[in-house]
């Protein structure tokens, strides 16, 4: 899976691919060279795309109205599932050389960055007249995990060991935070949690190795079928136990990519072609999801700030162990990507539409923080 | 699929037939569209009217108008309290719960004051009169006369000081229009715009002139309607289960023959009509009318020589389906009237003319104590199961009141009823 | 070994999931479509093993799980798996009108009226007959001795020996198969699809009049021309932009075709057309008038119709009601039965007086027995409109089907391989 690996011809041109020379010197929001977890280059122009959302949707011009949101419910657990597959893809790639030293890095950083976020945002909230329709600190705890999470990067063939150090340690800082955020979701929607997050756990491993015994063996047609039909199941067992399918999506992926054959590769490289048109259909759903109240934009700019303060606060803490240079770090850490908005809207569709505010916040906030993003130095990339 | 040909003389001639399938099935579905959705009729515009009527009629703008025009007429209504009166039977819980209806209740129903003293009002026969809203426990209104076609009656009640009242004939009205409403209320009257839209007036068998639909306006029959300049409209009157404006014309004419003659019952043929099925207009040779069934033979349609089954096809070159609506028209006439009515007998056409009579509305078959023909009197006084004889005897004997109470079964069911028996006695009974 | 394995892992992901309780969601569809998707397709292989169509294994599939058995998929999952149903009628009827191939057809024509006319006519005819006898010891309300009893058997029996394109359509594109037998079963299907339309039309019309229930607003043949020549010119329209889009685009073919089928499902609808007919309309124009070069959509409709497919037979299997099998089955067995004789004799008359006397014409009557949703459709407008005796029609329509949809691809296909017509897969 290279960067620069060309999109199987049938399907032609994707609207998403662009050129590294616009980069350099060139509109730093829009489209860059900055891919999802492990895959291919598959820069997701977060900040078009909900936009775009926004315009179409309920709040907007009503293109998109809130009942065609709801028919793409469906639509979007896929999406999420399919991230989730991603995302279990790359964190278990490289399993092999997993450095604890790196994981434990990890573990720290989004320990400080959700205390920080989650403390900061508490605090504030408490002294604020600001009124959120839950449980502030469950609220509160819930924003700082979706907004804790940062994207990962692909790093270059000649990049220098530090810069991979960072990019793995931005992988792996997540996996607690999406622990804990599907761990919370999960109790805030009610009924047995354990029960449901090991039954979740139990049928996405099943299905990982039903896959690992049926994708192999499959001819072309077949292979389309299991894959769609296995990512199916994923999101189903998402939605149907309130666990989110970024979980389920992430366990079948770890089973195939640990169980021998080759079920990760070809899982990977169907999906692909999934992957954008979904991705971008979460990013303009949860743009149309996008309420635009005082307390959403209060939020926002709370996050924004408090994100930022966090992360730099993480790299301090954090560069020093992981001997990475905090300049590199902190970079790398900042970009929120999109597993935070994926996140919150799978909180959206769990919880209802009481739970607007978040997916709002989120989301915003995210698109906010990438544009910030764009304007630090990216020298990283060269290293 | 087919073999390839040279392909670019192929793709232009695909191209071509391509470009003709679309048009044909583009023709073809319109020419189908045509027929399948036929256009909905045009629409009279009435856009500009609404537009100004909009823009005009904002509701601050109609509360100021409602305000200004209410002390302009407030003078010339009240309102009723209105019970129904109680039926005279036994009222048990299964009787209660058996009609369909809610047990009966007070309404209020609004009067307009057309002198000092009269005023009328929208009141069922059976109707009593509580008293008026608004005023005190000694002030009555009692009904002087019921026109019993139209439901008008004229009603007596305190004197107050009235003023002249202009009215606007139905015909005048530029619908789409607001109109104020005043209805009847616990409170007393209360005054609201209502949106009185484009229609055009419609003929009754009650009234002499036509009415004007109210459409699906919620509006109590009996309300009276105002302009907002304050001319009084017309009455709600309900016409065949639909609410429309009686004309003030007719209103007040009717109120003043109330005041002239108020003891006058409806006009009648004195004949009970039947409906024409297809077998009698086939074996009476006749298109339309009602059917004469039965004959009163001492009323006007047997002094006038019409006979059971001949069949009426105009009254005064009106014709109708309905006995009922003919009923109705002629009740709307004055007893002592001619009509010329339009027969056929034997498949003869003829002409014929009535004299009308007063009609017989016919008691209950009660007399005048409250006595039936069949009842059993099972009690009388403290005798029970009196004979004739001890009924003879305690019907003459004298009581304190003047009455008797005796206990009859009647129709399965037993009630009590009052008798005046021969005279009253002093306390010690002599 | 290793499917039955994958099978097994995947039942069990079904079962620990709702034994974990309600779902927390109220979308819930795409578990049971991804259940659908891998399980019936792998008993749609095991069916394909065993010489059956393997649509029989996706009906069987949700037979077996669907609500009255394993309840694995639950009714209200099998109500949102029927969601794909307009979406999959489309693409099987599209699939139709791309196989039929006019300059091919023309040298079948007289056999296709000649036996089609016969055989539905015939059916009908006789049908009505029986019924109307027998209708006072049906289980139907009583609709009077006159009139109302010959409307009512009339509409019942039009209901009964109905054929359905679907699913021929369906086997015949799921085994690939190519040849005589193939092209004069699927224009005969077709060719009675369209008689359906005109003669349910009349049929329904008749009972209106005998039983003086409410007449249609719009007249009787406007309707018709309006439900079969407009379909089919909306059809056509569609047909002609997708074709220019083949010749001039000429990718994202797979994408292009599920478009198309999407538009024609969702619009067919909403304007009354038959949506069948418009899909079938499309397929025309496109291979009778610019037919595309190349496989790439003879591999778009593979890559697109098995999943749907596979969706919508295993959807179907899971709505069979088993329990109106159970009130009404003796009945739809006797009914089958004689639909099954009344077909095979008139088939094989017709055949004679068309002066077919081929192997592939002896066999078409195999694959004029199934029924499907087509005729579930016109049966709910039967019961709508006379709630009561039209009720009981449709109990037995449904069991009938029920019935149908599970005999009949087997017998189209044993004739298809008989008739050595069957693709390579």
């Amino acid at each position: 899976m290279q960067p620069g690996a060309e999109w199987p011809p049938e399907l032609g041109r994707d609207v998403l691919d662009h050129q590294p020379a616009a980069v350099e010197g060139g509109w730093l929001w829009l489209p860059r060279r900055r891919p999802a977890l492990g895959v291919q280059a598959t820069a997701v122009p977060t900040l078009l795309f909900v936009l775009l959302g926004a315009a179409l949707g309920p709040h907007g011009f009503n293109i998109l109205t809130s009942a065609a949101v709801d028919h793409l419910q469906a639509v979007v657990w896929v999406a999420l599932a399919v991230i989730g597959v991603f995302i279990g893809l790359g964190l278990f790639a490289v399993a092999a050389d997993a450095n604890s030293g790196i994981f434990a890095s990890g573990a720290i950083t989004a320990a400080v960055t959700i205390a920080t976020v989650a403390g900061g945002l508490y605090g504030l909230v408490r002294q604020s007249s600001i009124a959120l329709p839950v449980d502030p600190l469950a609220g509160c705890i819930l924003i700082g995990i979706c907004a804790s999470v940062s994207a990962a990067v692909q790093t270059a063939d000649g990049a220098s060991p530090e810069v991979r150090r960072a990019a793995r340690l931005a992988d792996l800082d997540d996996v607690p935070l999406l622990v804990l955020g599907v761990t919370l979701l999960t109790a805030v929607v009610g009924g047995s949690v354990a029960l449901r997050l090991l039954v979740t756990i139990a049928a996405s491993g099943a299905i990982g190795f039903a896959g690992c015994l049926l994708f192999e063996r499959a001819s072309e047609a077949e292979r389309g079928v299991f894959v769609t039909g296995a990512v199916l199941l994923l999101a189903g067992i998402g939605a149907y136990l309130g666990t989110s399918p970024l979980l389920s999506g992430c366990v079948a992926a770890a089973v195939w990519v640990r169980v021998p054959g080759s079920a990760d590769r070809i899982s990977a490289r169907d999906l692909r072609t999934l992957q954008h048109p979904l991705v971008a259909l979460l990013l303009i759903v949860a743009g149309a999801l996008v309420e635009w109240n005082v307390t959403v934009l209060w939020l926002t700019g709370c996050i924004v700030i408090l994100r930022f303060a966090a992360k730099l606060l993480a790299t301090v803490v954090v560069a020093p162990l992981a001997r990475i240079s905090p300049s590199i770090l902190a970079v790398v850490l900042l970009q929120p990507g999109i597993m935070g908005i994926a996140l919150a809207v799978s909180a959206g569709q769990l919880l209802g539409d009481d739970y607007n505010w978040l997916v709002s916040s989120v989301t915003v906030s995210a698109v906010v923080s990438e544009a910030i993003a764009a304007f630090m130095p990216h020298d990283y990339e060269g290293a | 699929m087919a073999n390839p040909a040279p392909k670019e003389a192929r793709v232009s001639r695909e191209s071509r037939l391509l470009l003709i399938t679309v048009a044909v099935c583009a023709v073809v579905l319109l020419a189908l569209a045509r027929l399948r959705f036929p256009a909905a009729p045009a629409v009279h515009t009435t856009a500009p009217p609404l537009e100004r009527l909009a823009a005009r009629a904002s509701y601050d703008a109609l509360a100021a108008d409602i305000q200004r025009v209410e002390p302009m007429i407030a003078p010339n209504f009240l309102v009723l309290r209105l019970a129904p009166q109680l039926r005279p039977g036994p009222h048990a819980i299964r009787d209660v719960l058996a009609r369909p209806d809610s047990p009966s209740g007070v309404r209020h129903v609004a009067a307009l004051r057309i002198s000092a003293d009269t005023a009328l009002a929208l009141i069922e026969e059976d109707a009593r009169i509580d008293g008026i809203v608004g005023g005190t426990d000694r002030t009555g209104a009692e009904v002087v006369a019921i026109d019993r076609v139209r439901r008008i009656a004229l009603v007596r009640v305190p004197a107050a000081p009235v003023r002249e009242l202009s009215q606007l004939p139905l015909t005048s009205l530029q619908a789409p229009v607001y109109i104020v409403v005043v209805e009847g209320t616990q409170a007393g009257a209360t005054l609201r715009p209502v949106f009185l839209g484009r229609g055009d007036r419609f003929g009754s068998s009650r009234w002499p002139r036509p009415l004007l639909p109210l459409g699906g306006i919620a509006v109590a029959p009996g309300a009276l309607l105002f302009t907002l300049a304050g001319e009084f409209i017309g009455t709600a009157v309900m016409e065949n289960g639909a609410p429309a404006i009686a004309g003030a014309r007719d209103v007040i004419d009717a109120a003043q023959t109330l005041a002239s003659a108020p003891q006058s019952l409806p006009a009648d043929l004195g004949a009970s009509l039947q409906p024409l099925t297809p077998a009698l207009a086939a074996a009476l040779s006749v298109q339309r009318g009602v059917v004469i069934g039965e004959i009163d033979p001492a009323g006007a349609a047997d002094a006038a020589g019409l006979e059971p089954g001949d069949a009426i096809t105009a009254v005064d070159d009106w014709s109708s389906d309905s006995p009922d609506e003919l009923l109705l028209r002629v009740a709307s006439r004055e007893p002592g009237e001619t009509v010329n009515v339009a027969i056929v007998r034997n498949g003869q056409p003829r002409r014929v003319s009535v004299t009308l009579a007063a009609a017989k509305l016919d008691s209950s078959g009660e007399t005048a104590t409250g006595l039936r023909p069949g009842d059993v009197v099972t009690r009388a006084g403290e005798t029970n199961t009196p004979t004739q004889a001890q009924l003879r005897r305690l019907l003459a004997r004298p009581t304190p009141s003047g009455f008797m109470v005796l206990v009859v079964r009647r129709d399965g069911r037993q009630l009590v009823v009052a008798v005046p028996v021969a005279g009253r006695s002093n306390a010690t009974g002599r | 070994m290793a499917r039955f394995a994958a099978l097994l892992l995947i039942l069990g992901a079904m079962v620990g999931v709702q034994y974990a309780g309600p779902p927390a969601s109220s979308s819930t569809v795409a578990l049971p479509l991804g259940f659908a998707l891998i399980a019936a397709y792998l008993l749609g292989a095991v069916a394909e093993r065993a010489r059956l169509p393997r649509l029989s294994g996706y009906l069987v599939f949700g037979l077996l799980c669907g609500p009255f058995l394993l309840n694995l998929i639950t009714a209200t999952m099998a109500r949102d798996l029927q969601l794909v149903n307009g979406f999959a009628l489309a693409l099987i009827a599209l699939i139709a009108g791309l196989e039929l191939n006019f300059t091919r057809l023309r040298t079948h024509l007289r056999g296709v009226i000649v036996i089609g006319g016969i055989v539905m006519m015939g059916s009908l005819a006789l049908m009505t007959l029986v019924l109307w006898a027998a209708w006072p010891w049906l289980p139907f309300d009583d609709v009077g001795a006159g009139a109302g009893r010959l409307a009512a058997a009339l509409v019942t029996a039009a209901l009964v020996v109905s054929f359905s394109p679907t699913v021929t359509i369906a086997v015949i594109a799921e085994s690939r198969s190519r040849g005589p037998l193939t092209e004069l079963v699927m224009a005969i299907v077709i060719m009675a699809d369209l008689l359906l339309i005109l003669i349910f039309a009349l049929a329904m019309q008749f009972a209106r009049w005998a039983m003086s229930s409410a007449p249609a607003d719009v007249g009787l043949s406007v309707q018709l021309s309006w439900e079969i020549i407009g379909s089919i010119a909306f059809g056509g329209i569609i047909g002609a932009a997708f074709a220019a889009y083949l010749r001039v685009i000429g990718r994202e073919i797979t994408l292009a075709l599920l478009a198309v089928c999407a538009l024609l499902a969702v619009v067919a609808p909403l304007w009354h057309f038959e949506l069948i007919l418009a899909a079938l309309g499309a397929g025309l124009v496109v291979e009778n008038i610019a037919p595309p070069q190349g496989d790439e959509l003879r591999v778009a409709i593979e890559r697109g119709a098995l999943p749907v497919l596979i969706v919508f037979f295993a959807a179907a299997g899971a709505s069979l009601q088993l329990d109106v099998l159970a009130v009404i089955g003796p009945l739809a067995l006797l009914l089958a039965a004689g639909r099954f004789a009344l077909i095979r004799g008139l088939a094989a008359l017709a055949v004679r007086g068309a002066g077919l006397d081929d192997t592939p014409a002896r066999m078409v009557w195999m694959g004029l027995i199934s029924q499907a949703g087509v005729t579930l459709g016109l049966a709910t407008i039967v019961a709508t409109e006379f709630p009561a005796w039209g009720g009981q029609v449709r109990t037995l329509v449904v069991a009938l089907t029920g019935i149908h949809v599970l005999v009949g691809p087997i017998l189209l296909k044993a004739a298809l391989q008989r008739a050595g017509e069957i693709g390579e897969v």
